[in-house]
């Protein structure tokens, strides 16, 4: 009797565990479809619709390999490193703070959904690191923390100042072979792991698994890392956020500084915040830009029916299709008075020229210096449809006289050359610049 | 007589439906119209900065302005009248950006205002929306109805400067209905975006 009963108690914990694990998984589940499926994909590739947009890219969770964790370099984080990203988010980056969203509970089970997609998770344990005594920052602490930057090489990758712009080594790539910029030293806020001694002691001392950013375990000491952190943060510059107005003036100055003497890193930055990839590059019917082939031309619009068929042409430096042929003038006339090559005028829709004519000259100029590095892609874009005369006033009517406000219909695809779009007969087939 | 009568009446409708043609046609389409006249009103509208007596603050909010004006968040987020854009209504909501597969999405109300516009926002939940797309009640925005995967690669202090630039904007009262698929349009194409640039009200 006495047996059964403690059997029974037994089983009855036992399943009790069982079901409330499996009941977090299945709210991990529907919170994951919810708030990260968007960006990371159903399936955890990282492979959501914005993912090629994105820059750090959406993490891949079924390679168990995490960035930001407390655990030795290549082991897999715990959870406490999972919880602590998805609360704070990852400064810098898409990710955001999921704290004001997500209450604790939920979180967690968030973290045991994560973790199933990689086999890792059932397969090993964290290996978390033993942190030693913290270094409280000193004048000191600071000054031990120079030697140790300069001991380790830390300039190479970041610069003597840690805003890289002496930096020796420079194209760095990441996993996938995919560029990555080091981290600007002076400005914490965009430290994606975090901004505390401990987060920055912890960077350094596990590594970032995925980057060249190494783990220093064996090439310093753990007093020698705090130190380090110590130093790391003292470069902080002050955000302009809490600058004086003298000081916003000189900050401003210096940016476009900058500007003019590296154009083409501060167009790359324009072309992509002005939005030029949204429509000229070829979109897959999910709406996901085809990974490759950003500027290479892009959607059609059909403005029924009074404006007919535009399409967005190939911006790459490709001579035959793209902008290779073209002036600087050219370009200029284009983006800030909506004036073609060929001299017809463009609507002030949906190409936004209206907003770009007010674009400060070294903005443009780096836009278009940008656009000449962009390398050739063979894209030929068919030409914009003009309406003919039927069409044309019937639109007229409709739109002056019925009021009517048509919507425009914008189609994925290469410029649409077929009706209904096909994803590019000629962008997909053909490697970046070969010729036909 | 009644013959007469009809032939003049014939000619007379046939001549005011050709006079009509004519006077359809002749209207000058937009493209003939002066560049200066779309930018001008676009780059004036807003608020004017004077007002702002923080000296840093005014130069932040500067550097937002600019941005604003320059990436085109009016192109989709001031409503659309029959004269072209409402610029007394600068960034109040208004385009629809629709699809079959997706839904349709209202640009959002920008304004100061507290009931439907950022009044009540703080500005992290503003930056959280530029840089991931989450709107201020937690969902997540479509990257292309809101393309808040170009804002994400401003630097912290730009997303700073708009947020800043957002909060001088004049309240104006325009409640914005959430997305759903009752947007979009019931003779809409499977595979085609929609964009319309209307006034929507719910």
């Amino acid at each position: 009797m006495k047996n059964l009963l403690v059997s029974c108690l037994v089983t009855s914990l036992c399943m009790s565990i069982a079901f409330a694990r499996a009941d977090s998984i299945r709210d991990g589940k529907l919170l994951y479809d919810s708030k990260c499926a968007y960006c990371h994909g159903k399936e955890g590739r990282g492979d959501g619709p914005p993912a090629n947009i994105l820059n750090p890219k959406p993490h891949d969770f079924t390679t168990g390999s995490y960035r930001f964790r407390s655990t030795e370099s290549g082991s897999i984080p715990s959870d406490d490193d999972l919880m602590k990203t998805i609360e704070n988010g990852l400064p810098g980056t898409s990710m955001p703070s999921m704290r004001s969203i997500l209450n604790e509970a939920e979180i967690r089970s968030l973290v045991s959904y994560v973790k199933l997609f990689s086999t890792r998770f059932a397969a090993e344990g964290p290996k978390v690191v033993k942190i030693g005594p913290a270094i409280p920052s000193s004048a000191s602490s600071i000054a031990a923390g120079k030697k140790v930057y300069e001991k380790l090489q830390c300039a190479n990758c970041h610069g003597t100042d840690g805003s890289g712009v002496d930096a020796t080594v420079k194209d760095l790539v990441e996993e996938n072979n995919l560029p990555i910029i080091s981290s600007n030293l002076q400005e914490p806020w965009t430290f994606h792991g975090g901004s505390t001694a401990k987060d920055v002691y912890l960077r350094t001392r596990t590594g970032i698994d995925g980057t060249p950013m190494a783990s220093f375990k064996g090439e310093a000491s753990d007093a020698e890392l705090w130190h380090l952190s110590n130093y790391v943060l003292s470069l902080a510059r002050k955000p302009a956020w809490s600058m004086t107005a003298e000081e916003l003036k000189a900050f401003f100055a210096s940016v476009e500084q900058r500007k003019k003497s590296d154009p083409v890193v501060y167009g790359r930055q324009l072309v992509s915040t002005l939005g030029c990839i949204d429509c000229h590059s070829p979109v897959q019917p999910g709406g996901a830009i085809m990974s490759g082939f950003q500027l290479a031309g892009g959607q059609r619009w059909e403005l029924y029916p009074f404006f007919s068929v535009l399409v967005a042409p190939n911006l790459t430096s490709d001579k035959e299709t793209g902008l290779g042929d073209k002036t600087d003038e050219q370009i200029r006339n284009a983006l800030t008075k909506g004036i073609r090559s060929d001299g017809s005028r463009m609507l002030p829709f949906p190409m936004p020229w209206t907003a770009y004519a007010k674009l400060k000259e070294e903005d443009l100029n780096a836009v278009i210096a940008y656009l000449r590095t962009v390398p050739p892609m063979y894209n030929k874009i068919p030409t914009r449809e003009v309406p003919n005369i039927v069409s044309y006033l019937w639109g007229k009517f409709r739109m002056l006289i019925l009021k009517s406000q048509d919507p425009a219909y914008i189609y994925y695809g290469n410029s649409g050359t077929q009706k209904p779009p096909v994803i590019s007969a000629n962008v997909t087939e053909r490697k970046k610049g070969e010729r036909p | 007589m009644n013959k007469t009568l009809k032939r003049i009446l014939w000619i007379v409708g046939a001549l005011v439906v050709v006079a009509f043609i004519t006077f359809l046609y002749i209207i000058p389409p937009l493209t003939m119209i002066p560049p200066g006249r779309f930018i001008e009103p676009l780059h004036t509208a807003g608020p004017s900065l004077d007002s702002v007596t923080d000296p840093a603050l005014k130069l932040i909010a500067q550097r937002g302005s600019y941005l604003v004006h320059t990436h085109g968040c009016s192109d989709c987020h001031t409503p659309q009248g029959e004269k072209g854009p409402k610029w007394d209504q600068f960034l109040a909501g208004g385009a629809l950006l629709a699809s079959k597969i997706d839904g349709g999405y209202v640009a959002a109300n920008l304004t100061a205002d507290e009931e439907t516009g950022l009044g009540k926002v703080d500005q992290e939940t503003v930056k959280r929306a530029l840089r991931s797309g989450f709107h201020h009640t937690g969902r997540q925005t479509n990257y292309r109805a809101m393309p808040w995967g170009r804002y994400s690669q401003w630097p912290e202090e730009d997303l700073h400067a708009v947020a800043v630039y957002l909060k001088q904007l004049k309240g104006v009262s325009k409640r914005i209905p959430a997305p759903s698929a009752k947007l979009v349009p019931v003779d809409a194409p499977i595979s085609a975006e929609i964009y319309s640039p209307g006034d929507y009200r719910e």
